[in-house]
């Protein structure tokens, strides 16, 4: 652990002491820091971090800092709300909402099939709500559409781990970072979305230098300007610049080749792959020089400790899952996995979205089984009691698959738990298109953009409210205790889930209901059960237990074990054909193998190296959209804000939707700073205003995801390609084509008008209205000249975090 | 009952080669995971349709991997279509008019490996045809 001593973060607004501080996670970000929550008199007044817990002694990050604001809103739903003929929400009691939501699931059931009903879930939920989700879904619906939001964020992460170890969980841990010697962050803006473990990091590196860190981004982050390495490659190059580096090490020799040819299979087929990446090549596809690249190599391929992460510049991207297999081959190729400092730490987004995979909620079987292997269904069926041939067969559908499944009329009831997916998912216009066609059942503490397309409304517990366990991004399963009750009218999603199985009379095969347990701690010991001996294997995990040491990172083995701080410490692989989670993909085209194909390749406890090939992006600029156009998130605010948006400081630091353009570019379309400026793309336009700088490439734009109110024009989704990965089927989020339009009026230049009274008739500056017309000399502007107004300059200023700290 | 599956996979096969030449001109990189499917596919049918003509050979094991692969395919290249269809119409790409020709073709692959897929249960049942053929082609009923 590299903090030398606490800092408790708080923020606090009670009048009068606080009554209690409760045991709690931070419900934010992937990071998982633990703190407390503040009540009096039976509300949520502030929070504190917790100075025990080793993932953050104490310190908070702005947006954890302040998501309890959402807690006492003076919108929150605290009544069900269905849709009435007129097309109007109205308020509803519990059991005439439930009425409605099992009378359509058995109705689409009966005219659909069991693959007509579709849960989609969040990252932000209790690892006791995934699996009820599994158990109801599975054994209960027996669909196969249980997806969630983490399928827009870390799906890769999934794949590429099952893909290379034959599970899912990330071989590394903050453990290793805080002692490995290189670290390359590699598509993951960590200082803007997870500030405590980059402080974290960078006060070791303050005390010792190290890690000698690399940064790959195509825009100049808070991240990236804090690198020891910045490699600032072109939009969708990720594969092209790994097959490079990876050249490089392989060509110095820089391979542990007793570690390869003992743990490994596919070193030839791998190393075929990238043969054609000589530095020349790679520095031409990626726009990276070939010093740089040569630099990267030899600190990669000579790092006596090494850690990657990933996080949305890698799973968002063309290649999403091939770039994550690269990291993973450059790791195994070189030794770098399984010891202290080592090994592949694929993040997560979300606070919860492991959970939600480990748990079965999404993905596959819960605690990391194989839907398509008969002998893990079988296991289900006898631990949950029930036929083996209920249980459906085969892969789930993501969301994407799932809007064209409902285009196309299959899906009869679209139930969306604790996501904003009007605005977070891409070509949002194409998925409101479908879901205004499906009955959707919308589960959410406040209305939100999707509420404008639900049948129904469930109002639901926030954070602090319900309590639970969660799963962050190095494996750490931490505890929440509820605070307080929730709002009267309002229950936990994981009540309504219960309820629902109970109302849908789900039974095992000796007729008994199907779930039998009435509170999380209960569920959270079933699924204990579920997960001996696989993977995740949690049995020696306890609610009391996970208080006491402040979290544990699975597996957890028996009661003695505090938990494992890395994977694979004996380098065995979960590549067993019985065993493994997956019988993996065709790492180009995504094509599931066979059981058979699979236990061809006896892979039998090694890991497994693909060949990696490069594809170019599905869309680049054309003469008719000539930029590039990527997301993303900023420090201030989480998604869709329907949390931050709520609180009074995040608001106000980050109030509306831009477009990050270069200077260059700016300058060449007469662009000034704060110009509302239109941006298009093939799917549909937005108006922001420009912020100019030098974040982004020449050639490239970025927006914020997070503004996505149907009332204006500038969510980022108006504009995004809904292609995805073919193996994660995630959504390629940061590579579509637009262009940028001025929106300006005309002056026509009166007599003895100067430039001064004109901008000062429009509210602007002489030198905004001088860099808007390209006009160098202020004084040759003649009657009848016309000139362009920008229609409106609005301020961006977006603080960078930290104002108050010193720069570390 | 093999003969009548040797008939579905070979208008599978037909549909794969139709498929095949129309995107056969175009360079794009959702084309390019296309082909790379389809290619697979059309080895795959190639390989078992022959052996279809025999029921002894038809129980091979490397039938049953080789009918999985063509289903299999068959789940990652129609997505892939309708993404191209996308793409043509958003970039106003010179193959738009192929595609819409090329449109139909996967649907109606589709309704033959349904059908194959309802002769297949029949032939190896209920549960086991599960691990053989994604439960999206196979009926509900019948």
């Amino acid at each position: 652990m590299t903090w030398n001593k606490e800092r408790i973060d708080q923020n606090v607004y009670s009048q009068g002491e606080v009554d209690k501080w409760v045991y709690s996670t931070c419900n934010i970000c992937s990071v998982g820091c633990g703190c407390y929550a503040a009540v009096k008199d039976g509300k949520i007044v502030g929070i504190k971090g917790n100075a025990n817990h080793p993932i953050n002694r104490g310190r908070l990050g702005p947006k954890g800092e302040n998501q309890w604001h959402a807690n006492n809103a003076p919108d929150r739903l605290t009544t069900p709300l269905i849709r009435n003929e007129e097309g109007r929400l109205v308020p509803a009691s519990w059991d005439e909402a439930m009425n409605v939501i099992v009378e359509k699931a058995r109705q689409s059931l009966k005219e659909k099939g069991t693959n007509s009903i579709a849960i989609y879930s969040t990252g932000q939920g209790f690892l006791e709500d995934y699996y009820t989700i599994a158990k109801i879904g599975r054994a209960g619906l027996r669909t196969h559409l249980l997806d969630a939001n983490t399928r827009l964020c870390t799906a890769t992460t999934e794949f590429c781990l099952l893909q290379s170890f034959g599970a899912d969980g990330t071989p590394a841990s903050f453990d290793d970072v805080d002692q490995t010697d290189v670290l390359m962050l590699f598509g993951h803006n960590l200082a803007e979305t997870g500030t405590v473990l980059f402080e974290r990091i960078m006060e070791r590196k303050k005390q010792t230098g190290k890690p000698y860190m690399i940064v790959v981004d195509p825009r100049k982050t808070l991240t990236a300007k804090e690198a020891d390495l910045h490699l600032q490659l072109y939009p969708g190059t990720n594969v092209a610049l790994l097959n490079g580096l990876t050249n490089e090490i392989l060509k110095n020799g820089h391979i542990d080749m007793d570690f390869i040819q003992t743990y490994t299979i596919g070193f030839d087929n791998m190393k075929h792959s990238v043969e054609e990446w000589t530095l020349e090549k790679t520095a031409d596809v990626t726009g990276i020089s070939q010093e740089m690249l040569q630099l990267a190599g030899k600190k990669l391929g000579t790092a006596s400790s090494l850690v990657c992460t990933t996080l949305q510049g890698t799973y968002q991207s063309a290649d999403a899952t091939t770039a994550c297999v690269a990291i993973n081959n450059l790791h195994l190729i070189r030794g770098m996995i399984g010891k202290p400092g080592c090994g592949p730490l694929h993040m997560a987004g979300q606070p919860s979205s492991s959970a939600n995979r480990t748990a079965g909620g999404v993905g596959t079987y819960p605690a990391h089984r194989n839907p398509t292997n008969p002998t893990h269904i079988k296991e289900m069926a006898e631990l949950w009691n029930v036929e083996m041939e209920t249980l459906p067969v085969g892969p789930e559908k993501g969301i994407e698959e799932q809007i064209s499944m409902i285009e196309d009329g299959e899906i009869g009831l679209f139930w969306n738990i604790g996501t904003n997916p009007m605005v977070s998912l891409p070509n949002r216009q194409r998925a409101k298109k479908a879901l205004d066609h499906t009955f959707v059942v919308v589960q959410d503490p406040f209305l939100t953009e999707t509420t404008a397309v639900a049948d129904v409304v469930l109002p639901v517990a926030l954070w602090g409210e319900k309590e639970g366990t969660m799963e962050n991004a190095d494996r750490t399963i931490n505890l929440l205790r509820k605070a307080v009750e929730p709002p009267e009218g309002v229950k936990t999603d994981f009540e309504i889930l219960l309820d629902f199985a109970k109302r849908m009379d789900f039974r095992d095969k000796d007729a008994q209901p199907l779930i039998t347990y009435s509170t999380p701690e209960e569920c959270f010991e079933e699924f204990k059960r579920i997960s001996k001996g696989r993977p995740c294997d949690m049995t020696g995990i306890t609610y009391e237990k996970l208080e006491k040491h402040n979290g544990l990172r699975w597996p957890v083995i028996g009661e003695e074990s505090l938990g494992t701080p890395r994977l694979y410490a004996d380098f065995k692989f979960h590549t067993d054909v019985e065993y493994t989670q997956s019988f993996t993909k065709d790492q180009f085209t995504g094509r599931a193998l066979t059981k058979k194909e699979f236990a061809d390749k006896n892979a039998n406890g090694r890991a497994i190296l693909h060949p990696t090939r490069y594809l170019p992006p599905a869309e680049q600029p054309n003469d008719a959209f000539p930029m590039w156009l990527t997301t993303g998130r900023l420090v201030w605010h989480w998604h869709t804000r329907t949390k931050t948006g709520r609180s009074p400081y995040l608001h106000v630091a980050a109030q509306h939707g831009y477009v990050e353009i270069n200077t260059e570019d700016a300058k060449h379309l007469s662009i000034v700073q704060g110009e509302l400026v239109r941006v298009s793309s093939p799917r549909g336009w937005i108006e922001v205003p420009a912020k100019i700088g030098d974040a982004v490439q020449k050639g490239l734009v970025f927006v914020p995801f997070h503004f996505g109110s149907w009332a204006k024009k500038e969510a980022a989704n108006e504009l995004t390609v809904d292609f995805v990965d073919p193996l994660s089927k995630q959504p390629t989020f940061k590579q579509s084509a637009c262009k940028l339009e001025k929106i300006r009026r005309e002056h026509e230049v009166n007599t003895g008008e100067s430039l001064e009274f004109i901008a000062g008739q429009y509210g602007l500056t002489v030198e905004d209205l001088k860099a808007a017309n390209q006009l160098k000399n202020p004084y040759l502007i003649q009657m009848g000249d016309v000139l362009e107004i920008p229609l409106s300059i609005i301020n961006v200023p977006i603080p960078p975090y930290m104002p108050y700290r010193q720069k570390i | 009952m093999t003969q009548r599956l040797q008939n579905c996979f070979s208008n599978v096969l037909t549909l794969n080669k139709q498929l095949l030449e129309g995107i056969a001109p175009f360079e794009h990189s959702l084309l390019t995971l296309m082909r790379a499917s389809l290619d697979e596919q059309k080895q795959s049918l190639e390989r078992l349709i022959p052996l279809l003509n025999n029921e002894e050979k038809a129980a091979d094991p490397s039938v049953r991997k080789d009918i999985s692969i063509v289903f299999l395919n068959h789940e990652v290249s129609n997505p892939l279509l309708r993404a191209w269809g996308r793409a043509n119409a958003w970039m106003d790409l010179p193959s738009k008019s192929n595609f819409e020709k090329l449109a139909p073709l996967l649907p109606e692959m589709k309704n033959y490996l349904e059908d194959a897929a309802s002769i297949l249960r029949q032939m190896y049942g209920t549960e086991e045809i599960k691990y053989v053929v994604s439960s999206y082609y196979i009926p509900a009923k019948g």
